[in-house]
């Protein structure tokens, strides 16, 4: 997948060349980053086997409390530090669900999701809410040293660079292999999958988060388009849908493939559908490749 | 006067026939019958709240929307069973209304002919999903995705292309909105087809061999099945069920445009859940996505009867479809238990035949669950 990403890197470039310059690099990244922080959260889970729809609800739960809760009173934006929890807590109860009640993954967070986004649509009906103003422009800043959104792009990938060599991701792809396998080796697939699952809330509320921040507003409907762009941009980043293969930077790659695409369209002027029908085609092919790879190997 | 009661005795005639056929499927489908006995709760508790939920007008209202929810799920029905999932379906009913209005605006051909080519169309197009799945051996999931957003893009071509002013064909808009009987027409086609998925899945070779794939696919290419060309079918069988409820679909709300589906991915999916098939494959039945249709509609009906905002009703969907399914689970497992049964996917050692013909008489799966073991023990013997 990484030929394909520089491809269309280069192709963006040449179309335009002064997205080179700091403020349009760091206006690119922030329009990929909401994406990315859900397909690493979607990564995790796929990484174990598992698939979680729920992002979308997580989203736009912390998206509105940001919007709503977080920005409604001066002096009340500590509680920014509480929101990311709450989608941990919302993670934890999807991993719950499939943990203790057994329940498939897809169906467990299809149920959670309209419950979480039913939760955001009641604290906030209509689009609008306003997030703390010193806060957004921070998050929108991108003519300081280094860019707000290159800055967070940076630490997620450091925070994923420790998290590789941690217990807790070797038990992910042990578990995503073989399951049995890796209970049998003394893996605690029951936790594991628990913490899996709460992680994926906490970076789907931290999305929804920055999403508040850098339009300065809530919006309880954002969510949707992101649950299935998640999977799509795993897909593209040759992460296994039956678990174990894969990597995060990978799924971050394809989340830029796909930015990429609607980034190339737009400049060029092409009609709508062209930008559906390449994302559509690149994941038939990209899925076609793979399973080809994989049988033959 | 008379009107009046015909319109409150005429449901209660309908609910009546409802609890007969919960009756006799309950002894086979435990879990269809437990989302039927759900839907009549729901239902009963709507009627208590206010009266006029339980009138003919709603009662045929709720129907169609059912319907529409039953169709688009009846296909993905099979291909959940037979271990597939069809995400391409809210997209295929895109193309099913919008498809109609096309050809009925650039073809003047009599609308049946239409009809007949849009649903071929679906057809070609769940063929398109039948082949990559099968000859990539990739994840259904996201192969149908893929034809989804091939679909989409190629409706939103076609839309930008030819400028608005689609025209629904008035034969379609009239058969959409019209009765036979206390039924609507399109409740009517529904329930017909329903029937015939519930006899090719019980009663046809075809069937047995769509639960043995779902089951256990090694098993069953064991057993001498085409693997492949069973996935294919049931592909091609959802294509044409999810276009035709894009045809109706179109009828009922007399327009067609690239989103009008939207609703029907993940609800379908939930009917499906509700019924008591599990996504894993293998198990389920046509009955159970009725039932789980029916709950749905029911539900969605019911919660802005008792004053509950979108928020709220988007809540309790969830609840229901998580409480549901789990229900269905544990109705399915005693249902299971109380017919002996055994796990499907194991080698087992050969039972005795006196034993295995009784459990074919039983239940469909069963009969190739018995298949598939004979032949994994024979080769091992």
């Amino acid at each position: 997948m990484v030929p394909l990403f520089v491809a269309l890197l280069l192709v963006d470039v040449l179309l335009q060349p002064d997205i080179l310059t700091k403020p349009q690099i760091g206006l690119t990244i922030q329009t990929a980053l909401p994406l990315i922080l859900v397909t690493v959260a979607q990564c995790i889970v796929l990484l174990t086997g598992g698939i979680d729809i729920s992002v979308g609800g997580t989203m736009v739960v912390a998206n509105v409390l940001t919007a709503t809760w977080v920005g409604s009173a001066n002096g009340a934006t500590w509680r920014l530090v509480l929101v990311p929890l709450i989608g941990l807590i919302l993670g934890g109860l999807n991993g719950t669900l499939v943990v203790v009640g057994n329940f498939e993954p897809f169906i467990a967070t299809l149920g959670t999701w309209a419950i979480y986004d039913g939760i955001a649509l009641q604290i906030l009906p209509s689009a609008g809410g306003a997030t703390p103003a010193a806060l957004s422009s921070w998050a929108q800043n991108v003519t300081n040293l280094i860019p707000t959104s290159i800055l967070l792009l940076v630490v997620t990938v450091a925070i994923w660079g420790y998290w590789r060599s941690t217990n807790l991701c070797r038990h992910i792809y042990s578990i995503g292999s073989d399951e049995a396998r890796a209970r049998l080796s003394g893996v605690n697939v029951r936790r594991t999958k628990f913490s899996v699952y709460a992680i994926a809330g906490l970076l789907a509320a931290l999305a929804g988060i920055y999403l508040a921040l850098i339009t300065g507003t809530g919006d309880a409907t954002i969510g949707d388009g992101y649950i299935l762009s998640s999977v799509e941009a795993c897909v593209l980043g040759g992460i296994s849908l039956e678990g174990g293969s894969g990597g995060v930077g990978l799924a971050v790659a394809g989340a830029f493939i796909l930015t990429f695409i609607d980034g190339i369209t737009s400049v060029l002027v092409l009609p709508p559908w062209v930008s559906i029908v390449l994302a559509a085609g690149l994941l038939i092919v990209v899925i076609g490749i793979r399973s080809r790879l994989v049988k033959f190997s | 006067m008379n009107t009046v009661l015909h319109e409150k005795t005429a449901p209660l005639a309908i609910a009546a026939g409802l609890g007969r056929s919960v009756m006799a499927a309950a002894r086979h489908q435990p879990a269809a019958a437990g989302a039927f006995a759900l839907t009549l709760m729901l239902f009963a508790a709507a009627t208590a709240h206010s009266l006029g939920f339980a009138s003919l007008s709603n009662v045929r209202t709720l129907s169609i929307f059912a319907a529409f929810v039953g169709l688009a799920a009846m296909g993905e029905t099979l291909v959940i069973i037979a271990g597939g999932l069809d995400l391409s379906v809210p997209w295929l009913i895109d193309f099913g209304g919008i498809a109609l209005s096309q050809m009925h605006r650039s073809l003047h051909i009599n609308l049946l002919l239409i009809l007949l080519a849009v649903v071929f169309c679906g057809m070609i197009l769940g063929a398109i999903n039948g082949l990559l799945v099968t000859f990539l051996r990739a994840p259904p999931l996201i192969v149908t995705l893929g034809v989804g957003g091939l679909i989409e893009g190629y409706l939103v071509a076609v839309g930008t292309l030819q400028s608005s002013g689609d025209v629904v064909p008035d034969g379609i808009e009239r058969f959409a909105n019209a009765n036979i009987g206390p039924l609507p027409d399109i409740t009517l086609i529904w329930l017909v087809l329903a029937v015939l998925a519930a006899c090719i899945l019980s009663r046809t070779g075809f069937g047995r061999r769509i639960y043995a794939v779902g089951d256990n696919a090694r098993a069953a290419r064991l057993a001498g099945i085409h693997v492949e060309r069973v996935r294919f079918a049931t592909y091609v069988i959802s294509g044409a069920t999810a276009s035709l409820a894009g045809i109706l679909l179109t009828g009922y709300i007399q327009t067609a445009y690239v989103g009008m589906g939207a609703d029907y991915l993940f609800g379908a999916i939930a009917a499906i859940a509700l019924g008591g098939t599990a996504l894993l494959g293998g198990t389920g039945s046509s009955w159970g996505t009725v039932a789980g249709a029916c709950t749905l509609t029911v539900l969605a009906g019911l919660l802005p009867v008792l004053g509950l905002n979108t928020a709220a009703v988007k809540i309790v969907y969830g609840a229901i479809i998580l409480a549901g399914v789990y229900f269905a689970r544990a109705l399915q497992q005693i249902g299971d238990r109380d017919r002996g049964s055994h796990t499907l996917c194991e080698i087992q050692p050969a039972q005795p035949d006196s034993d295995s013909e009784t459990a074919v008489g039983i239940d469909p799966s069963r009969a190739v669950g018995r298949l598939g073991t004979r032949q994994t023990t024979g080769l091992g013997r």
